[in-house]
């Protein structure tokens, strides 16, 4: 254990930890909604960790933001420009896996085991 | 350690709502309890929990150290034999974690002992990270907690740092298996986290990944530098692409030698390594004669499991606790059973997060059963006194 207060990793303790957790935490806030907040809500996002499949967030190099988009497109291939597959594992499910077959791009060989199972979290 | 009653908010699940908090009620049953917290001395937090939890993520770190270059182990563990130069590589390579937590069983007196290491996939995340500290902020407000009430929680902001450390700048993908709602919530929360720290950041179903043979690649076949999946090493080691050469050249978080420390193998070797440690619990392989010094009292647990599933309890010669699962084929371990202790008439486990190497939060699961599951409920926690 850190006796150390200023080596603390927690904020912990009494009145100096305490305050330092308080301060940091509406920034936390804050720093949220200046990055996929504003991208979502945009995009017709109603939560700001709305973050479904197909959104993609990234930093402008000339101000540091975060630029979001969002496609709710059912055909993942053709929504975002990229060919479609040739061939497919079994399990995969992408809408890019039916298509004119110029990709040689594989799908579906991740997932198959868990489908056996109730979900990758634990 | 107490467990205390406080008054519910009676605007949850609108605030639920607004944040994202989409599981806070699973299947009509309340996964957060707001009407109850958990109360700590500071001497707990500090002695009991944190102090144990940052050792045993060090000693962990050796094992890892150990168990990598034994082929004996890594067989023992069921890791198949394919992957071992994948994980010894990343190993030697020295490729950073992101997070861990350590499940353990802890009254308030006495050592916490380690339950199990969720040291790839951990989830209850968001609701240790932000939920529960906005619980706390809102109970000082509105006086239902003391105003000094603190909370054993920086996993924001570790996160956010980790990722400039791990990646520092690029592009994530975030992936996770389709319709689970709480691992969506937890690699979006992540996410979230990663563009706080600056990062790239988009996500794609683990169904959807691509492989060109040289690169896994996205719905945009744009190449997946760095890929974040809330699907087990275990799971992707055996499944197809397993075997990729496309397995090289991405980066994963966590990275592949994590599959050692998730392993429910690992409790016994930790045992192995370090009989009589304080946080720990004697545990053997199940296959193995130390088993036997086990027979009457210990939890059966497979190597691979997640969510409570296939466990047996049993205490003095009988069994006293199951749950069903599509686990064991691998195996299982026995553990030296202690029994999560009762507050209000409910079990409890402490679940301790560890972000890099650095343990900075808690948070609490509660059940009717002692096995802790996927339905299990959780509890905030607040420092008095």
């Amino acid at each position: 254990m850190s006796v150390n207060p200023a080596k603390r990793p927690i904020n912990l303790g009494k009145s100096g930890a305490a305050q330092r957790g308080v301060s940091s935490k509406p920034g936390m806030s804050a720093g949220r909604k200046s990055t996929l907040a504003i991208g979502l809500i945009a995009a017709g996002g109603m939560s700001i960790f709305a973050f479904t499949p197909r959104e993609q967030c990234e930093v402008d190099p000339a101000t540091g933001q975060q630029q979001c988009s969002s496609s709710r497109s059912s055909s993942g291939g053709s929504s975002h420009g990229g060919s479609s597959s040739s061939r497919s594992w079994g399990f995969g499910s992408s809408g890019s896996d039916s298509g004119s077959g110029h990709s040689t791009i594989a799908r579906g060989g991740f997932g198959s085991s868990g489908g056996f199972h109730f979900s990758g979290g634990g | 350690m107490r467990r205390l009653r406080i008054a519910p908010r009676p605007d949850f699940a609108e605030y639920a709502r607004q944040i994202g908090f989409t599981y806070h009620a699973a299947d009509g049953q309340p996964y957060w309890q707001d009407e109850a917290y958990y109360a700590f001395t500071l001497d707990q937090i500090e002695n009991d929990l944190e102090t144990p939890s940052q050792e045993l993520a060090a000693l962990c770190l050796d094992m890892v150290g150990r168990i990598v270059g034994s082929e004996r182990d890594l067989t023992r563990l069921r890791i198949p034999a394919h992957a071992w130069p994948l994980i010894l590589d990343s190993w030697r390579r020295r490729q950073p974690s992101l997070y861990g937590r350590f499940d353990m069983v802890y009254d308030g007196h006495g050592p916490a002992r380690l339950l199990e290491y969720n040291a790839d996939t951990p989830t209850s995340l968001f609701e240790s990270a932000v939920v529960q500290w906005h619980w706390l902020e809102n109970g000082r407000e509105r006086r239902a907690l003391p105003d000094d009430a603190d909370q054993f929680n920086s996993i924001h902001e570790a996160l956010i740092q980790r990722w400039r450390v791990v990646v520092g700048a690029g592009h994530v993908h975030f992936s996770c298996m389709k319709d689970m709602v709480e691992d969506e919530g937890t690699i979006g929360y992540l996410a979230d986290c990663a563009a706080q720290a600056g990062l790239g950041v988009s996500s794609i179903y683990i169904t959807d990944i691509g492989d060109d043979g040289e690169r896994f690649v996205d719905l945009a076949e744009k190449p997946i530098d760095w890929l974040f999946k809330l699907y087990p090493w275990e799971w992707m080691l055996t499944d197809a692409f397993g075997r990729s050469p496309s397995m090289k050249t991405t980066r994963f978080l966590e990275p592949p030698w994590k599959s050692i420390l998730s392993n429910k193998g690992l409790l016994a070797l930790l045992w192995e390594a370090e009989p009589g440690h304080p946080n720990l619990l004697p545990a053997y392989f199940a296959d193995e004669p130390g088993a036997a010094k086990l027979a009457r009292n210990h939890v059966r647990k497979p190597i691979y499991s997640r969510e409570g599933a296939n466990i047996d309890m049993v205490d003095r010669g009988r069994a006293i606790a199951h749950s069903d699962g599509t686990y064991g084929a691998e195996g299982f371990i026995v553990q030296e059973l202690a029994m999560p202790p009762r507050f209000d008439g409910r079990y409890a486990t402490v679940g301790s997060w560890i972000v890099g190497d650095t343990a900075c939060g808690i948070g609490l699961r509660e059940d009717d059963t002692p096995i802790i599951g996927n339905m299990s409920r959780f509890v905030p926690h607040a420092i008095i006194g």
